[in-house]
């Protein structure tokens, strides 16, 4: 397991009885205390949260002030006059603010891929990134941009700002939460016997879904990218390396829910069964759900909203056939949604062109969309669904690979000559464990799509069943998960005296 | 009522789980019934199966102990009932250990500890320490040894010990009915401790052996050892059975140092082996590390007539003798077919 | 009102607007339409839209998009 899962595992079970047993008022203050604890135990690197949640502060203060002023006079040119300052300060106020922290982000995360573009010299700066630093300056950039919506009122309490961008459970890999979502924490929760059943449930499970399936799939993966593969081999491998990085990805975030929910604190979902998308719109917007709502509401709206798109809209919507119009009211905005999306996965080529080419997807989709006629049958759902899966096959294996050009090779390989393909780590019994689980997860999901919530189902009414089903998936991490030095049975035998 | 009822239920489940992870455990641990894997489980779950305070003597020591010392040979010859309680490159200080645990259920008037492994002052490989320690019966010997600093066993390595399934739970796809067999059984070893092997190889090499010290750690497991049977009034032998790779001049005279100053007895059986025939060329199973079941015997015969010279040991009941006839027959029944499938 | 359905009518035809309660949580109004649709009650009504006023519970009827451009209206 690693060393923030197990860290992660120590904080939560050794502060839960301190987080019950003082006042409700006060119970934030032991998550509070968590985080930042959690936070120094993994990363030395902990002043920039503190400079971002200050910025924050201050910013939403100085916000909320302009707003409350008021113009005196009752000329009505005047106060129209007034309130464009007003507007011109707050906003002031705001990119100062999103500036200070994007550039934080851009200092940790992007100087080496800037000096790498803009020279030709190999030498790296060596820059300690921030634990979370990703997911906490988009939770900053939502909150400053909520208050200046007036959508929120800003804190009075530095801690709530600090808690709520170092929040431990979402610190490693998110669910980038809002401002808005964190106000339960502090109202202060009250033990409830059921989260903690459900909590429990989704604790074990993450796990079984990192432990038994991420990991199993990765040495397969890891086995093949990388190395000269052909086939099936090459076609195992980029379907296991999008099992493993769901399973991976969910599961985190499913343990994090969990414990989130030990507290009695619902995070918002990170997932709703993303691979039974139609299109990759509908894709994105089951998977990674945060991060895409995120750039719906602090990127894709700012821009289509702004005053030249508004107007090059209206010009393209009289001039221009009805689709061609409606593809350039997405291609612009679109373009930053996805280009940010890539960039912020990580600071290379690679991740652009990852995010770009759900772009180009989407854009071709667009086009095209008026060539076909809507049909509606079972039939063609499936298929749709069949194509989505196959172009995020595509879309992952840009992701895993170690550069475009692997992973295109990757992917031709596919339809070149057979290998063995239980010559990778994996036997016979480790794709069956996997394809259970892929049955489970579509079972999961169809589950769901009828309203039907498989978590509350197991862990409702007797007491007897829940810990039937904790017991069955904590014996199946022991055994199956992927764990320890590995059993090897030559060093037992015989020439070991 | 509801409180009462979960909590009740929480038991139930917490208990539940420790036992089927036990339980898991004993199925996971592979088991060692041939000479291909020393025979390890018979040797560590046959021991318990020996009527409690039957032994006359017991043999402590490394794999030429399993491999060069043939209790039933003994038997034959003196009636002295004896079991090699040993295990795969036993530093002194697993040998600690099992002598300790060996005592919990025996108490022989003689215990001859072969010294071989005392010069060793580095680990030996965790599956060696695996396989002395997974069948031991989960008492304070064995929680003593996991915690002791002379294995530095991390805390991960510790919980394993407790709980083997975390150490062999990927076995789950080679589990056989052995494994399920024997997971609970007891287990008779009618051979006590010898790792029966026919095979003949020569050695090819003269073997250099270098240094001579024993260190501190090794020296005081080896003390505890002489310390314990002198308060339990056993006597304590030290024997260096032949062995080619290990054994040098200058490291037989350290032991004789040792035990002149302890006033120990000291069977150095590399100086003398040509006295009751011992031959490399034929007595050796691998070039002259270990015993075959001819080496075994001859040295066992050798033993025999020491023990019985030195020490002197009383009568067994019907009950005890009736036993060891039985497991006569069945190793020498053993022998031969081993003769027909090793050659 | 007759007004923003006829406009809800042109960007996406086929939809019964009067009845419609849930438009956006539905999914029968896609971010895409829904920027149309701004770009076409701005120029109409003379209103600025910003993102503040781009919220689910402003889009889900034709009944909640005439009340927000009345509001926007007064500003």
């Amino acid at each position: 397991m690693q060393d923030s899962l197990v860290k992660f595992f120590i904080l939560l079970f050794s502060s839960i009885w301190i987080y019950y047993l003082v006042p409700k008022k006060v119970r934030w203050y032991v998550l509070l205390l968590a985080s930042l604890v959690y936070y120094y135990l993994l990363s030395p690197h902990y002043l920039s949260v503190v400079v971002s949640a200050f910025t924050i502060f201050i910013g939403a203060i100085l916000i909320d002030k302009l707003a409350l002023k008021k113009c005196d006079s009752d000329d009505k040119e005047e106060k129209k006059r007034f309130k464009q300052r007003i507007k011109f300060k707050k906003r002031l106020v705001l990119f100062v603010t999103i500036i200070v922290n994007v550039g934080l982000l851009i200092y940790f995360k992007y100087t080496n891929f800037f000096v790498s573009i803009f020279s030709s010299s190999h030498d790296l700066l060596k820059i300690a990134l921030p634990l979370g630093i990703s997911y906490y300056t988009l939770m900053a950039i939502s909150y400053i941009t909520d208050v200046y919506r007036g959508k929120i009122e800003h804190d009075r309490n530095f801690l709530k700002l600090l808690f709520y961008l170092t929040f431990f459970p979402c610190i490693i890999e998110g669910p980038i939460w809002r401002r808005a979502d964190a106000e339960q924490v502090f109202e202060g929760q009250k033990l409830d016997f059921k989260n903690i059943r459900v909590g429990i449930l989704l604790i074990l499970f993450g796990l079984f879904q990192k432990m038994v399936i991420a990991d199993r799939a990765g040495i397969l993966v890891n086995n093949v990218f990388g190395s000269d593969t052909y086939g099936l081999v090459s076609l195992s491998a980029i379907v296991l390396y999008t099992v493993q990085i769901y399973a991976e990805f969910a599961g985190f975030i499913m343990m994090m829910q969990g414990g989130a929910m030990l507290y009695g604190i619902n995070l918002p979902d990170n997932f709703r069964t993303p691979f039974f998308s139609k299109s990759v719109e509908e894709f994105w917007r089951r998977w990674h759900i945060t991060l895409g709502t995120f750039l719906k509401d602090y990127v894709f709206y700012p821009i289509s909203l702004s005053k030249g798109l508004m107007k090059l809209n209206m010009f393209n919507s009289k001039h221009l056939p009805k689709f061609l119009a409606k593809f350039l009211v997405s291609a612009i905005p679109l373009f930053f949604v996805w280009f940010l999306n890539g960039l912020w996965h990580g600071a290379s080529f690679k991740y652009i062109f990852y995010g770009l080419y759900y772009y180009i997807i989407m854009m071709i989709g667009l086009l095209i969309e008026p060539l076909f006629k809507k049909k509606d049958s079972k039939l063609i759902d499936y298929l749709k669904i069949l194509r989505t899966i196959c172009l995020v096959l595509i879309g992952m294996t840009i992701f895993r690979a170690s550069s475009i050009g692997e992973a295109f090779t990757m992917i031709l390989s596919v339809f070149k000559y057979d290998g063995n393909v239980l010559s990778y780590g994996l036997a016979i019994n480790d794709f069956v464990i996997i394809l259970l689980y892929i049955l489970l997860m579509i079972i999961i999901g169809v589950l769901k799509e009828k309203n039907i919530i498989v978590r509350e189902r197991l862990t409702g009414g007797s007491p007897l069943k829940k810990y039937i089903v904790y017991y069955l998936l904590l014996m199946m991490i022991v055994i199956f998960g992927i764990y320890g030095a590995g059993y090897n049975a030559s060093d037992f035998i015989y020439g070991q005296f | 009522m509801k409180i009462v009822k979960e909590l009740i239920c929480l038991m139930v489940f917490v208990i539940g789980t420790l036992v089927s992870l036990d339980i898991l455990g004993k199925i996971f641990i592979p088991k060692w019934l041939t000479n291909k894997d020393n025979s390890h489980t018979y040797i560590s779950k046959g021991f318990y199966d020996e009527k409690e305070n039957s032994l006359d003597v017991l043999f402590l020591g490394n794999s030429d102990v399993y491999r060069g010392v043939s209790p039933i040979e003994i038997y034959k010859n003196t009636g002295i009932a004896s079991y090699n309680y040993v295990a795969s490159g036993e530093r002194i200080w697993t040998g600690y250990y099992l002598f300790l645990e060996a005592l919990e259920s025996q108490s022989p008037s003689v215990i001859v500890l072969n010294v071989d492994g005392i010069f060793s002052s580095s680990h030996s490989s965790f599956a060696n320490y695996r396989k002395a320690f997974d069948n031991m019966r989960l008492d304070k010997n064995k929680v003593n040894a996991i915690n002791d600093e002379a294995f530095d066993f991390n805390f991960v390595k510790r919980v394993s010990f407790y709980l083997p399934i975390f150490n062999y739970h990927s076995r789950y796809s080679e589990l056989n009915r052995n494994d399920f067999k024997y997971a609970f059984s007891k287990l008779h070893n009618s051979y006590k401790g010898l790792d029966m092997t026919t095979v003949r190889v020569a050695p090819r090499k003269t073997f250099n052996v270098d240094g001579a010290e024993i260190s501190d750690k090794a020296m005081e497991y080896l003390n505890k050892i002489k310390d314990e049977c002198a308060k339990r009034k056993i006597k304590l032998v030290l024997m260096w059975l032949p062995s080619l790779d290990s054994y040098s001049i200058e490291r037989g005279k350290v032991i004789a140092d040792y035990a002149y100053k302890n006033s120990l007895p000291f069977l150095d059986l590399n100086i003398n082996y040509k006295s009751f025939d011992l031959d490399f060329k034929e007595d050796s199973s691998d070039g002259g590390d270990h015993l075959n079941v001819y080496g075994a015997e001859k040295v066992s015969k050798y033993l025999g007539e020491y023990l019985v010279k030195n020490y002197s040991f009383s009568k067994h009941d019907k009950s005890v003798t009736d036993v060891w006839d039985r497991d006569v027959k069945i190793y020498d029944e053993g022998k031969k077919e081993l003769q027909i499938s090793e050659g | 009102m007759e007004r923003v359905i006829e406009i809800l009518e042109s960007v996406k035809p086929g939809v019964d607007f009067r009845k419609e309660k849930a438009l956006v949580d539905d999914g029968i109004l896609e971010s895409f339409d829904i920027i149309t649709l701004i770009a076409k009650l701005n120029e109409e009504f003379d209103v600025e839209f910003t993102v503040k006023e781009v919220i689910p519970e402003n889009f889900n009827s034709a009944e909640a998009i005439y009340d927000t451009v009345c509001k926007l209206e007064e500003e």
